[in-house]
């Protein structure tokens, strides 16, 4: 996953459309492996995800989790889920494909953007990611978290390579 | 200068009619996606009058809104239902007397009890709430209905649906948690409150 995952996805596309594919873009993600982002995600989940909001198919920044839309999944597809319990609020946990598109959901939303964040070129400031929870810019949920807020900080730690995931148990410990 | 004969007046007033008419057509412009909702839960139940009574389990706020126009508008509301739902396509036994207790992102309490169909509804002029909001139910036990037992709390904030149904409907799926009920056990004996199927008590 990491960083390599934008490089597939437009090598993906540039490869149906004929471009040349020497002209070939590398999106950078943030950390994506779970011990990293798990955390990370279940905030988001918790906070933005709720079926109402980003837990649902019609919005651009689709968050899939344990709490709100799960990744679709056919009761035969052979994975190994317990599928009565796989429902919004039901027992299975968030899957490790649900953070994969999670992670595609909020790279894919401003990629240039994000790698000029993940290679410390930008301040994670300059991301709607970022921008909108704090309003600072339009939102239809409103406001999440201030700038330095713990789930702020969770954010902007994953997002400029710290390892400290505390800030986001923080969070998470919030009613 | 031009001078406009009668054929040019005419004309000028087509052109006004056609502006005002392409006006008349932006205005009456709705949003397809809610018109197709509104759309889908279909005609009332014959047996149940128009009111707080009916159509338990639909999503209020799709019509009790400015843009669904239907009166009072509707902040927040649901259905509370015993059990989870065991078929498709059918509504389980209505709880009656249930206490949902909603606390808003400023910290405000409101609380309100389900009728007989199950129904509870705070109009926007009874709360006006920020959200998001936390909820609790709290139903009488169905062999002590003096006593209030908690159902299964929720394990999400409401975002900004004021409709319970707009997330809660039919069996749990991928994209629903199914009703919102109070029992586990679809087994479990709930009395049937008597309105239900047969309009106002």
């Amino acid at each position: 996953m990491k960083g390599r995952l934008g490089t597939v996805l437009v090598a993906a596309l540039l490869g149906c459309s004929g471009v040349d594919e020497a002209a070939v873009v590398t999106v950078k993600c943030p950390p994506g492996d779970p011990a990293s982002f798990r955390p990370v995600s279940a905030v988001i989940e918790q906070r933005c995800g709720t079926l109402d909001c980003h837990g649902s198919s019609f919005r651009p920044l689709r968050i899939y989790g344990r709490l709100g839309l799960r990744r679709p999944v056919e009761r035969d597809a052979g994975d190994e889920l317990n599928f009565e319990e796989y429902f919004p609020g039901g027992d299975e946990l968030t899957t490790d494909a649900e953070l994969e598109d999670n992670l595609r959901s909020i790279c894919g939303l401003e990629p240039e953007l994000m790698t000029q964040v993940v290679d410390g070129m930008a301040d994670p400031e300059v991301l709607s990611f970022i921008r909108k929870p704090r309003l600072r810019e339009k939102h239809k949920g409103g406001l999440v978290w201030f700038k330095g807020d713990v789930g702020d900080q969770c954010m902007t730690n994953w997002l400029t390579g710290g390892k400290d995931v505390s800030k986001c148990q923080q969070e998470l410990s919030h009613p | 200068m031009r001078r406009h004969g009668p054929k040019g007046l005419a004309l000028i007033s087509l052109s006004a009619l056609s502006i005002a008419a392409f006006g008349a057509a932006l205005a009456g412009c709705g949003n397809p996606a809610v018109d197709a909702r509104i759309e889908a839960l279909g005609e009332e139940d014959p047996n149940v009058p128009e009111g707080p009574y009916h159509r338990p389990g639909q999503p209020c706020t799709l019509c009790h809104s400015v843009y669904g126009g239907e009166g009072p508008e509707i902040t927040v509301g649901g259905t509370i239902f015993a059990t989870p739902a065991k078929e498709p396509g059918k509504l389980p036994t209505a709880v009656e007397g249930a206490e949902v207790k909603l606390v808003d992102a400023e910290g405000e309490v409101k609380t309100v009890k389900t009728n007989c169909a199950g129904n509870f509804y705070l109009t926007k002029d009874e709360w006006n709430p920020s959200f998001p909001l936390q909820v609790e139910v709290r139903y009488p036990a169905p062999n002590a209905p003096d006593q209030k037992k908690p159902a299964p709390p929720m394990s999400s904030r409401i975002s900004r649906d004021g409709s319970c149904a707009g997330c809660h409907f039919g069996l749990p799926n991928q994209g629903s948690p199914g009703y919102v009920f109070c029992e586990e056990d679809p087994d479990v004996p709930f009395p049937v409150p008597k309105c239900v199927g047969g309009g106002e008590p």
